[in-house]
């Protein structure tokens, strides 16, 4: 029913996942495009695949029967070596994510996190829920990783939904320039702008970029009439202080934005960093209790804000 | 060519889509300009016509015809509005009303000598006009005086058709001062070919004529006809390239000036040879509509299925990335502005019954392919966009429903129509297609079906009706008539005796008896009056322009109407249905299933207006009676039952007759029914006594095939479901169906979601043909009457068509009012 165009057709991007039925990111029921690249490091990521811009392969030592296969001669670049406990072990600095591992695996144990798709091909996919955005008021979320890393891609695929009819939402930790960030939020229905930390010092640990940017660019985004959704994350012992959620209360009232959504620790991403041989510092800690989740988003419903638990 | 700018697009309150509609500087500039100027008379098309028929006077007519046109193509003023990117239009004034004095020249005359009023002195759909115009539409009346189309046909009208017209029956004066139109012409054979190929078969068809053959020797002149015309199109197009070009020359914008320079190009281009862009294949599209207009004094000439014509070439620039989305939606709001433009002036008694300025430019998108797969496309949802931002009163944007449509377009359907003004009416195949194909339509063009005037079908291209359209009848008064013994209560005029009167009608079969009698006579007078103007057009008008892009009239050297088009038919506007099957609900109940009164006792209350109270029960008691009777549109089988079945009766009986084309090479040329009334139901009401449905003397009638408006208390499911079981399949020339909803139920969300699977039961289940949305509360409608200047670009869904509120008479905006007020 839609054209591509030449545009569609000659930007491509990497897209590590496209999921459908989403309804905590944005309005109604959405479809999340999740872009590789990220210029933050955040300890507690539950998708650490998406902090890469480069495809990666992965094995899951759940099904793993180190049956050897993937070191029998399938590797062209020969980068799949046995560990110690005999997984295998990939070379980084050897492998080009070919895939060809991942195709002879009949435990379906290894994957490759990335794909390389233009423009047309993830639309597509878009497309096919668009009957559930009409009904329900939702569309798609553009997110990551951080969208920003691949700006072009983001807001060709952001135009793209916008002539086909469908809402765009964008998930951005805004810690880029403004023009760049702008280049992508312009196309964007709504913007899920993610705060992590509101001391300066904190935010250090997770990003080259300064804390006077991020939250410059939330103030530029809401003074050009963006529906901006705050989402923070809630990590405990790192920013479940009353100093922060203060802070975050201020930070919305002074820019006029009304919806916040608390994002509760968890611990579901654990065995991501498992399977692609990265360190996981968090792993002792607990999930955030529900109860204090909520009792947070109670005291932003009595300043005034719209706030949920998950969005 | 990137026409769009962001940075200056203004945003509205209105959603589409789930993102506000936003208007471009130049569509804000353009649309603000042409809501506040005001309609005016122009004389320039009537003296260029007249210097013309008196230089050409011993032509054939179809000739005569061919040259006014183009001279008047040749020489009409012309101008180009700031900031357009498509051009063309009736004249220099932003809203120039053309006059047609070859089709009636009298009726202006008086009207400016203030009988019954002056144009600009009327209480809806005024005119000004200079004194310059005004002087010479005088000057020339002394040619036109006795010597117009609307004198011809009067001297060959028997005496009869105009006592019925007198006593409101039939209203078809405007048939005589009206030329072609409802239809649609090939533009897509324009769009994809270019004039100069209609040009070249005009030209090796009267290459092959053997002039030893009387029959093909008389084709000759409307062959030449057509290649003068045509070519006329072509150097018209040119002057606006001209005028581009020159105005490209002075321009100081570096921007309008590239818009300049490419507006040249694109009419040095169209609609002669086929278009190479959207763009061109738009501003074609323009060219002919325009054109058209200017030939003749018909409406309803309309673009057909435009998401279709022109998918080719949005689908080509779109790939190649030479156009945005943006800048074809920009081309279309301009081409709807263009649409809205047009004006045509004609006398107040026939503008009472099309109120609204309105010359019922339809639109058509969505609907099935030839394999009955959905071909709602890019294009239809631009469209819809577009209309969004528009959201004036004309053009009509009518939508093909079908089961397999997209919800999609459904739900930007609703976005659009809780903007307001029922824009888009909603047609479905599952009941269309049918129809057409039980009238001798194949698939293959029943499939092809676009909408024209309110709710007629049309295969484009292929097509022809009568002109203007079809004459109303008026049904309530024929059913007043049968309750009379064919005695006309106002006049005393009995033109058809028939079985007796509410007195002495023994049963209820007497009294459907007697409508039936009534409705038999009535319906032939309506076949005779408008067949006999058809053939007088077929003599004194000729229409040579527009029947050269129906087909096959080049091929077959014959106009319109001597039976050019591959099919043929026309047919009355049903008008009153629901009173006609509310009164005979209403009586059979009452006087022969209750009992509770008597013929006679009815018959009286009628003929005092239900106002006796020396009566027992007195006039005011036996309206209640009758308006507690039970009605049409509730669902209830009782009412419903003897409205389907008269219903039913009156479809095959217009169906019946044939077309001044019947066995002329046409497929059909028969007579089929449709429902719309547009706007007579008011005018009409005047000349209808009390009605047994409760109705008092002079109120409106039921409009369309709905339920009389006030009467259907039950909820839109049981109004939908009594409309339903009308045999609509029989109404192949449309039906209509008003419904109004709170902007609440158009909510995007839940609350579309549950009208939309209203309307889907509507169409799919219960054989639903038309609906159309009108979505304004009552209250808003109050307020637009006390503060006119507030609500200038307020629409609201007339019947079949959308108007601008506030310059309706003051009637019909009570009207309207009235029907708001049963919302669902």
């Amino acid at each position: 029913m839609f054209f591509d165009n030449k545009e569609e057709y000659d930007t491509t991007g990497v897209v590590f996942n496209i999921e459908q039925y989403h309804v905590n990111d944005g309005s109604g029921i959405r479809t999340n495009v999740f872009l590789k690249g990220c210029n933050l490091w955040c300890q507690w990521c539950c998708n650490p695949e998406s902090q890469s811009l480069q495809l990666q392969v992965a094995v899951h030592r759940n099904l793993c029967v180190k049956c050897g296969t993937c070191r029998s001669g399938v590797c062209p670049r020969d980068a799949i070596t046995a560990d110690d406990d005999g997984f295998p072990s990939i070379d980084g600095s050897k492998c080009v994510a070919c895939g060809a591992c991942v195709a002879s695996c009949l435990q379906d144990a290894m994957e490759l996190y990335g794909k390389t798709m233009n423009v047309n091909e993830a639309i597509e996919e878009v497309v096919k829920d668009a009957k559930f955005f009409a009904m329900s008021g939702g569309g798609l979320t553009i997110g990551g990783g951080e969208p920003c890393v691949q700006a072009g891609y983001a807001a060709a695929l952001a135009k793209a939904a916008r002539r086909r009819h469908i809402n765009v939402a964008v998930e951005t930790a805004g810690a880029v320039p403004f023009e760049r960030l702008w280049s992508v939020a312009e196309h964007a229905d709504q913007i899920l702008f993610d705060v992590k930390y509101t001391d300066p010092e904190k935010f250090r640990t997770i990003s080259d970029a300064p804390l006077d940017q991020v939250k410059g660019n939330l103030r530029g985004l809401a003074s050009k009439g963006k529906d901006i959704t705050m989402r923070c994350p809630i990590v405990p012992g790192l920013n479940d202080d009353d100093g922060h959620i203060g802070r975050l209360i201020e930070w919305a009232r002074e820019l006029g934005i009304e919806n916040i959504d608390v994002l509760p620790f968890h611990q579901l991403g654990k065995y991501k960093y498992d399977s692609l041989g990265m360190d996981y510092t968090l792993s002792g800690l607990k999930d955030l209790d529900k109860s204090i989740a909520n009792g947070i988003r109670d005291v932003m419903v009595e300043k005034g804000l719209n706030a949920t638990v998950g969005g | 060519m990137n026409y769009y700018e962001y940075a200056d697009s203004m945003k509205s309150k209105h959603i589409f889509m789930e993102r506000p509609v936003v208007r471009s500087r130049r569509i804000e500039n353009l649309r603000g300009r042409l809501i506040d100027a005001k309609a005016q008379i122009c004389s320039d098309r009537a003296k260029l016509l007249t210097e013309a028929y008196q230089n050409n006077n011993s032509d054939p007519v179809v000739l005569k015809r061919a040259k006014a046109f183009a001279h008047i193509l040749d020489n009409m003023k012309i101008s180009i509005l700031d900031g357009e990117i498509i051009v063309g239009a009736l004249g220099t004034k932003d809203r120039t009303a053309p006059v047609f004095p070859e089709f009636g020249s009298d009726w202006l005359i008086e009207e400016l000598d203030g009988k019954p009023m002056r144009p600009e002195d009327r209480p809806g759909d005024r005119y000004i006009i200079d004194e310059e115009d005004e002087k010479a539409l005088r000057e020339i009346n002394t040619f036109w005086h006795g010597n117009d189309h609307e004198s011809r046909c009067l001297a060959v009208l028997p005496e009869e058709t105009a006592l019925v017209r007198e006593m409101g029956v039939t209203d078809s004066y405007w048939l005589m001062i009206g030329g072609e139109g409802h239809l649609v012409v090939d533009i897509q054979g324009v769009v994809r070919k270019g004039l100069k190929d209609v040009i070249a078969r005009a030209r090796a068809r009267l290459d092959e004529i053997d002039s030893s053959d009387p029959d093909q020797e008389s084709q000759a002149p409307f062959l030449r006809a057509v290649i003068i015309c045509n070519e006329a199109v072509i150097r018209f197009a040119k002057r606006y390239a001209k005028i581009a070009s020159d105005l490209a020359g002075v321009e100081s914008d570096r921007v309008r000036k590239l818009e300049l320079e490419k507006i040249a190009d694109v009419c040095n281009n169209v609609p002669e040879n086929p278009a190479r862009d959207f763009h061109e294949g738009v501003q074609a599209m323009w060219f002919i509509n325009l054109t058209l207009q200017l030939e003749n004094n018909g409406h309803s000439i309309s673009t057909g299925r435009f998401d279709q014509t022109l998918i080719d070439l949005y689908e080509n620039d779109i790939r190649q990335g030479t156009i945005r989305y943006e800048d074809a939606l920009e081309i279309v709001e301009c081409f709807f502005l263009k649409v809205f433009q047009l004006l045509k002036v004609t006398c107040w008694a026939n503008t009472k019954s099309f109120a609204g300025y309105q010359l019922f430019q339809n639109i058509t998108v969505g609907g099935q392919d030839h394999n009955g797969a959905d071909s709602s496309n890019e294009l239809t949802f631009l469209v819809l966009n577009a209309q969004a931002a528009i959201s004036l009163n004309t053009p009509s944007i009518s939508l093909r429903y079908h089961n397999r449509i997209d919800d999609r377009v459904m739900y930007a359907a609703l976005d659009v129509v809780r903007i307001g003004g029922g824009q888009p009416a909603i047609y479905s195949d599952e009941v269309y297609i049918p129809a057409l194909m039980n009238r001798g339509i194949g698939w293959e063009d029943a499939v092809n079906y676009s909408i024209v005037g309110c709710v007629e079908s049309i295969v484009e291209g292929k097509q022809s009706t009568r002109p203007n359209g079809a004459g109303f009848i008026n049904l309530a008064k024929i059913m007043e008539l049968a309750l009379y013994n064919g005695k006309d209560p106002k006049t005393g005029r009995r033109l058809q005796p028939g079985n007796g009167d509410l007195a002495t009608f023994g049963s209820y079969d007497d009294l459907y008896e007697a409508f039936k009698i009534q409705t038999r006579y009535y319906f032939k007078r309506q076949v005779i009056n408008d067949n006999t103007i058809d053939r007088m057009t077929e003599e004194g008008i000729a229409d040579p322009y527009v029947s050269s892009l129906v087909n096959d009239c080049i091929a077959r050297g014959k106009t319109i109407k001597q039976g050019g088009a591959i099919y043929d038919y026309c047919g009355p506007l049903y008008v009153g249905a629901a009173n006609v099957g509310n009164t005979l609900a209403a009586v059979r109940k009452v006087v022969f299933d209750d009992k509770k009164i008597t013929g006679a006792q009815l018959l009286h209350a009628l003929e005092t207006n239900y106002g006796d109270e020396a009566t027992s029960p007195t006039g005011p008691e036996i309206l209640k009676l009758m308006k507690d009777a039970p009605k049409y549109g509730n669902d209830d089988e009782y009412a419903d039952s003897v409205m389907v079945d008269s219903f039913r009766f009156m479809c095959e009986e217009t169906a019946k007759y044939h077309t001044t084309r019947y066995g002329r090479g046409p497929i059909g040329g028969t007579w089929q029914p449709s429902t719309s009334s547009v706007s007579s139901n008011v005018p009409m009401g005047e000349f209808v006594g009390a009605t047994p449905d409760g109705r008092k003397a002079g109120e409106a009638l039921a409009d369309t095939s709905s339920p009389m408006h006030g009467t259907d208390t039950k909820g839109i499911t049981a109004s939908l479901k009594s409309v339903g079981k009308l045999p609509t399949v029989l109404v192949s020339g449309g039906q209509l169906l008003n419904v109004k909803v709170m902007p609440v139920s158009l909510e995007p969300g839940l609350h579309s979601t549950k009208l939309l699977q209203v309307l889907r039961t509507f169409f799919s289940d219960f054989k639903g043909m038309h609906v159309q949305l009108n979505c304004v509360s009552a209250e808003t409608l109050k307020a637009a009457q006390h503060d006119p200047g507030s609500y200038k670009d307020l629409m609201v869904r007339v019947a079949g068509y959308s108007a601008l509120f506030t310059p309706l008479d003051k009637a019909l905006q009570d009207d309207i009012i009235e029907r708001t007020q049963h919302a669902v």
